[in-house]
């Protein structure tokens, strides 16, 4: 992540910072190791025969998160774009920031038809994450 | 001085902030001595015999004031609206103060209402408040009274004026301000007040003012708001 980025974005200047990037950067990495931690915890408490966790990494900001679990089921939340003002190395800087912690996530579920809207979310959900995948991500190393 | 700047912030739910100084630097790109220049071509025009320390005289405020005090208000208009023009075109190149964005943006985290209070014109404050898009976070704008300079702080009632229209009482409100006729205003208003000393040469004068307290750099006030929004 060492790319300009649109967002999370320095107010002031209303563009890309290293600061900024660095905290994103941090927040980032902290989440991945956090998963993989943890998957790997289920395994090795034998409460799961086997774990495996494959990370990946693009540059685009993250205006959304979605969960697709198991090609079956999604869910989707947007993150609303705040400026606030936090700390970063001690030194208080205004900044666009992406908040998805309390946003409401949308579940979509794949139903017997086909044709549905559950079934097309997830399907379209699925093609977009093997897009992006395979494409501009790269592999995140813990 | 954070402990009592923490405790300070505490206690009231408004800030209202002076402009030129903790918001901005309104002519840095276009400077007031320039403007007050520009507004005694406008006193001569108008048939006034200025004298030399008004001819020289670098701070517009000040060519205003003294304008004011002489009682021909047709000139008082046309050096105000002069005054007004070249705010409006001072603001485009105006310089952001450090960290008084941060200071305006963690206070409407903490749930405080933001106003600004100036001696500048409200059209000009405004203008620049729109295009760096802190706008929304700050009302009101109270900027100085139309041709009527003798109504600009140190006189407390625009100060007062925002006070009432944050809906606190004086003493939930604090004054961040650049200025002696800042202070004095928040002073005879009744509202607390800390002193933004920009220069060296400030802190000694707003001590002896009595400002609540005087503060160096508005990452002050942004790293105290941190600190009670995280607590």
């Amino acid at each position: 992540m060492t790319a300009p980025m649109a967002l999370p974005a320095r107010a002031e200047t209303q563009a890309d910072d290293p600061a900024v990037r660095e905290r994103a950067e941090r927040i980032t990495r902290r989440a991945a190791d956090g998963i993989i931690d943890q998957v790997a915890e289920l395994g090795d408490l034998g409460l799961i025969r086997s774990t495996t966790v494959e990370v990946r990494l693009h540059r685009a900001s993250p205006l959304f998160k979605l969960y697709i679990l198991n090609s079956e089921e999604v869910f989707y939340g947007f993150y609303p774009v705040v400026e606030r003002t936090v700390s970063i190395k001690g030194e208080p800087m205004a900044i666009y920031d992406l908040m998805g912690k309390d946003v409401p996530l949308f579940h979509y579920a794949v139903t017997d038809d086909d044709a549905s809207h559950g079934t097309r979310f997830v399907e379209a959900s699925r093609q977009w994450f093997d897009s992006v995948w395979s494409t501009i991500a790269y592999r995140y190393d813990a | 001085m954070n402990a009592d700047l923490g405790r300070l912030l505490g206690e009231v739910d408004a800030l209202l902030l002076d402009f030129d100084g903790p918001v901005c630097s309104i002519f840095a790109g276009y400077p007031a001595p320039q403007v007050a220049a520009e507004l005694v071509d406008v006193l001569r025009r108008h048939g006034v015999d200025v004298p030399p320390d008004l001819a020289s005289e670098p701070d517009p405020l000040e060519v205003l004031r003294r304008t004011g005090t002489a009682d021909d208000q047709d000139a008082t208009c046309a050096v105000e609206d002069a005054l007004c023009a070249a705010e409006r075109r001072a603001v485009k190149t105006a310089e952001p103060t450090p960290y008084g964005r941060e200071v305006i943006v963690a206070a409407r985290q903490a749930g405080m209402s933001v106003a600004v209070v100036s001696n500048n014109s409200a059209g000009a404050v405004s203008a620049y408040l729109e295009a760096h898009r802190p706008a929304g976070y700050v009302s009101p704008v109270v900027g100085r009274a139309y041709a009527a300079p003798d109504r600009m702080k140190p006189d407390p009632e625009p100060i007062l004026q925002a006070v009432r229209a944050v809906r606190h009482s004086p003493n939930r409100c604090v004054l961040i301000g650049d200025s002696l006729s800042g202070i004095e205003g928040a002073q005879a208003a009744g509202v607390r007040v800390v002193g933004y000393a920009n220069r060296p040469a400030k802190v000694e004068k707003f001590l002896a003012a009595e400002a609540d307290l005087v503060i160096t750099s508005m990452s002050a006030i942004a790293g105290a708001l941190i600190e009670r929004i995280s607590s």
